[in-house]
């Protein structure tokens, strides 16, 4: 399927490099999944976890930007992740989930070296393993009663408390919810406060002593990232381990890792709108010889599906161009923070809305697991729910493009 | 605190055991089904953790009887002037705890509508079938098989499709119908069903509705083949897949009523499918107002419980409206089906029409409403933990099912603007 042509995104944004890693991901999306899963389903071990070293280890999507020589590929860090999250999801949303928080904290990384800050070597080592590496992002989220809400993160409350003691840090945290794969992770990436209420990102490589897993959480979707609760008891790590700190950082990873989850919806809607275009195209309704697709009350539902899928492409690739931009010193910061929140919750909608469409047209084979769309509906609602908790993002919307003040 | 019952039903449309029934409902949804639905979802094929709950309420709570005559030894709701608002507060109860049971239970009575339902009982047909559901405590299953590999949706398009497409053939031979034909999709197939009813056609390709035909087919009949459940997105309780006649030979009075009236009480059949839909869809709604009421006292947000956040209040206050209003217009179409004398015949197009309109108002709404419940809940909403999700997922079909959203548009339409050709 040549997604590019049928809905194109601007030529100009991306360069040769991006247009081969595109097709290497399609073809690894083909061989490693798309050939399998009819047979394989959603197996972890059997489907998901090998395609996942392919991709990651093999292909090298783990390292991408870790050990960068041009330094101009570095600056369209942004636009490859998008482009490469949205080309995995093609295959299977949750490999993508699980690469949108790898790519997050190697985004992170390069930031941080552009700061002068420096990845301890330990946790390098950990991206050269022949394995896949998967980190694993703690964000803020929602609270319990008596807990206070962080300062300056809409309402939302740190998951896990750091303290410095001497030469270290204490992480502590009890039932933490971590974005992806919690059972799997390789690397934690937790944001929590520091001394002065403001957000430190602290990398905690799994192995550390006292960080223990809780049951698997069944979920709706997303196979390919096992999560579980983690309780982080006293885990000490060293002050190196400090990625990046401050409220521009915490920005910054935040607009990373939607955009990328947003890729990664679209990647999936996508995937569908192939899935729903060959079943159209064979289809008889309103009795023999009459073709699904040439209906007018299918054409029209089918029209707005295109239109919507059209323009959430756009919206997704102008993030990554806008994060990008940012990162050169093109643009300023604020604005791409708001911009890539409300888009998000945009491209969610339209991504979520448009396989449901597409579901109520396959009727009963856009329910089956045979005809993989309902893998789809499922993964991208997850990956919404996760992404997105509550009216975080209108709220920050409101706040930039309103002057909201006090929420 | 269950404040559930808060939702208002027009009272006086109940029938005086509504009481009783939904809270023998009520009780069985908590011990048999709210604390195992969790994990439904990996019990699809085999069903051990669902089965005791439809032997508990079928066989032994005798539900499955409720249908056939009181002198077959069933309990009578065929004849009874409460069949709509009495079947409406079952479904719901039963789809709070799971909309799969719900239907796997809802289905049961479906093609008996055809037999055991005034003015058209089949008395000789009642008579076959009723011991199989009244003179045991195992749980007895029917299907209703419309759906066929080409589609499901024309077949209920009977205006303008007019039965052309349907390819399940029935031949007189004798006193005998021999059928032949693929179905697939009905609710209780997989594996399941004891009882077919079979939507057939005497002339294929005919557009004449007397060659419509409905035919029962018990399913240990030779001939009939049951394959395996498919595996889908969700609905676990209930079992789905292909059904193939190869020269099943029945007896020729299983054909429920003859030309012409098994096309005209099958239209029936489709407003009480549209009726229990949306019980089904108030069933969720009802319980994910529940879970939502304790969520949503329990988490914080910016320093408060979540529902103190305005605008997280201004969601739920959607949910509750549309719960309201979806209660409020499905027991109103189940009073319509309870009294024709006043709205009409439950087979007329206008019924039909109107059961449409409200089931796919119900759906879209419900699920439009669902999708921003696991939304707000965040990584909790896709967590099983909460039961959303699973609702979520298992009412989607409710919307797709019946020919699907396009086809309930095209009936209304029809009905309201008069539209000839749609
Ligand atoms: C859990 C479950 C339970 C089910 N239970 C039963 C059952 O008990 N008995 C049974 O027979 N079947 C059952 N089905 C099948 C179901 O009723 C059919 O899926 C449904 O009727 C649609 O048929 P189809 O899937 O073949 O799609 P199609 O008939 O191919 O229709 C596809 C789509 O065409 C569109 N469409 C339909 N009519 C029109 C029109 N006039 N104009 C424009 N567009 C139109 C709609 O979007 C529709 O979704 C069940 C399915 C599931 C998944």
């Amino acid at each position: 399927m040549k997604y590019l042509d049928v809905f194109p995104v601007p030529r100009e944004w991306l360069s040769e490099s991006d247009i081969a890693l595109s097709k290497t991901i399609e073809e690894w999306a083909e061989k490693e999944v798309i050939s399998k899963r009819l047979s394989l389903r959603e197996d972890y071990d059997t489907l998901l976890l090998p395609a996942m070293k392919t991709l990651f280890s093999d292909i090298g999507l783990q390292k991408m930007i870790l050990s960068p020589d041009d330094e101009r590929e570095r600056m369209r860090f942004p636009l490859m992740a998008v482009l490469a999250c949205e080309h995995t999801a093609l295959a299977d949303t949750g490999i993508s989930a699980v690469l949108s928080n790898v790519l997050a904290f190697q985004y992170l990384a390069l930031s941080s070296q552009d700061n002068g800050g420096r990845i301890p070597d330990e946790i390098f080592k950990l991206f050269e393993q022949e394995k896949p590496v998967i980190c694993s992002l703690v964000l803020p989220y929602y609270g319990r009663k008596g807990q206070t809400p962080g300062k300056g993160i809409a309402g939302l409350y740190y998951q896990v408390d750091v303290k410095s003691v001497s030469g270290g840090l204490v992480v502590t945290g009890t039932g933490v919810r971590p974005q992806v794969s919690g059972s799997d992770a390789s690397l934690y990436l937790v944001v929590a406060a520091d001394e002065n209420g403001d957000p430190l990102i602290v990398a905690v490589p799994a192995q550390t002593a006292g960080i223990m897993l809780g049951e698997p959480v069944k979920t709706t979707g997303l196979a390919a990232s096992r999560n579980a609760d983690v309780d982080f008891n006293d885990v000490e790590v060293s002050e190196d381990f400090i990625i990046c700190r401050g409220h521009q950082a915490f920005i910054q990873l935040m607009n990373i890792y939607q955009a990328t989850s947003a890729a990664a919806s679209m990647g999936a809607v996508l995937a569908c709108y192939a899935i729903h275009k060959e079943w159209g195209d064979t289809r008889v309704i309103k009795g023999k010889g009459n073709i699904f697709r040439e209906n007018p009350l299918v054409a029209d539902l089918m029209g707005s599906i295109a239109s919507r899928i059209a323009s959430a492409r756009f919206l997704v690739y102008g993030m990554g161009k806008m994060l990008a931009d940012f990162l050169s010193g093109e643009a300023s910061g604020t604005s791409a923070f708001f911009l890539v929140s409300a888009l998000v919750t945009h491209v969610f909608e339209i991504a979520t809305q448009c396989i449901d469409n597409m579901m109520e047209h396959m009727a009963s084979a856009g329910y089956a697991t045979e005809w993989n769309l309902e893998r789809y509906w499922r993964d991208i609602k997850t990956l919404e729910s996760y992404v997105l908790p509550g009216t975080v993002s209108n709220i920050r919307a409101a706040e930039h493009s309103y002057g909201v003040k006090t929420l | 605190m269950t404040r559930i019952d808060d939702f208002s039903r027009p009272l006086e449309y109940l029938s005086p055991l509504d009481k009783y029934l939904g809270a023998i409902v009520r009780d069985w949804a908590e011990s048999y089904v709210i604390p195992f639905r969790r994990s439904f979802d990996e019990d699809w094929k085999e069903h051990k953790l669902i089965e005791p709950a439809f032997r508990r309420l079928m066989g032994e709570l005798g539900f499955q009887r409720i249908l056939f005559p009181e002198d077959l030894g069933g309990w009578g709701l065929g004849h009874s002037d409460y069949l709509g608002t009495g079947a409406f507060r079952i479904f719901e109860e039963i789809a709070r705890a799971d909309s799969g049971i719900a239907v796997a239970f809802g289905v049961v009575f479906w093609p008996l509508v055809m037999i055991c339902v005034e003015p058209h009982v089949n008395r000789r047909l009642c008579e076959e079938f009723a011991p199989m559901f009244c003179q045991t405590t195992e749980p007895v299953f029917s299907a209703n098989a419309m759906t066929e590999p080409q589609g499901g949706a024309d077949i209920e398009n009977f205006e303008v499709v007019k039965g052309s497409t349907i390819q399940t053939t029935a031949r007189l031979e004798g006193d005998e119908w021999v059928i032949n034909g693929h179905k697939l999709w009905p609710t209780n197939s997989g594996g399941v069903a004891d009882l077919f009813g079979v939507i057939c056609t005497t002339n294929p390709g005919s557009t004449d509705p007397g060659d419509f035909a409905f035919i029962f087919v018990p399913a240990d009949t030779p001939g009939v083949t049951q394959g395996p459940p498919y595996q889908k997105a969700g609905m676990a309780a209930d079992k789905n897949g292909d059904i193939w006649f190869e020269n099943v030979r029945v007896p020729s009075w299983y054909r429920a009523h003859g030309p012409g009236d098994d096309l005209k009480y099958f239209k029936e059949v489709l407003s009480f499918g549209n009726m229990g839909s949306v019980a089904f869809v108030c069933g969720v709604m009802l319980n994910v107002y529940e879970i939502l009421y304790d969520f949503c006292s329990e988490i914080y947000f910016r320093g408060k419980p979540l529902k103190e956040n305005d605008d997280v209040a201004g969601f739920l206050a959607d949910l509750a409206s549309a719960t309201q209003v979806i209660r409020f217009s499905g027991y109103q179409l189940a009073r319509m089906l309870d009294r024709p004398d006043i709205y009409g015949e439950r087979w007329s197009d206008e019924i039909v029409a109107k059961g449409r309109a409200v089931k796919y108002f119900a759906c879209d709404r419900a699920l439009e409403l669902l999708g921003k419940a696991v939304k707000l809940m965040g990584a909790y909403g896709s967590d099983r933990v909460y039961d959303v999700e699973k609702h979520w997922r298992d009412l989607k079909i409710v919307q797709l099912w019946m020919g699907g959203k396009q086809l309930c548009q095209m009936e209304v339409a029809r009905w309201y603007f008069d539209c000839e050709t749609l």
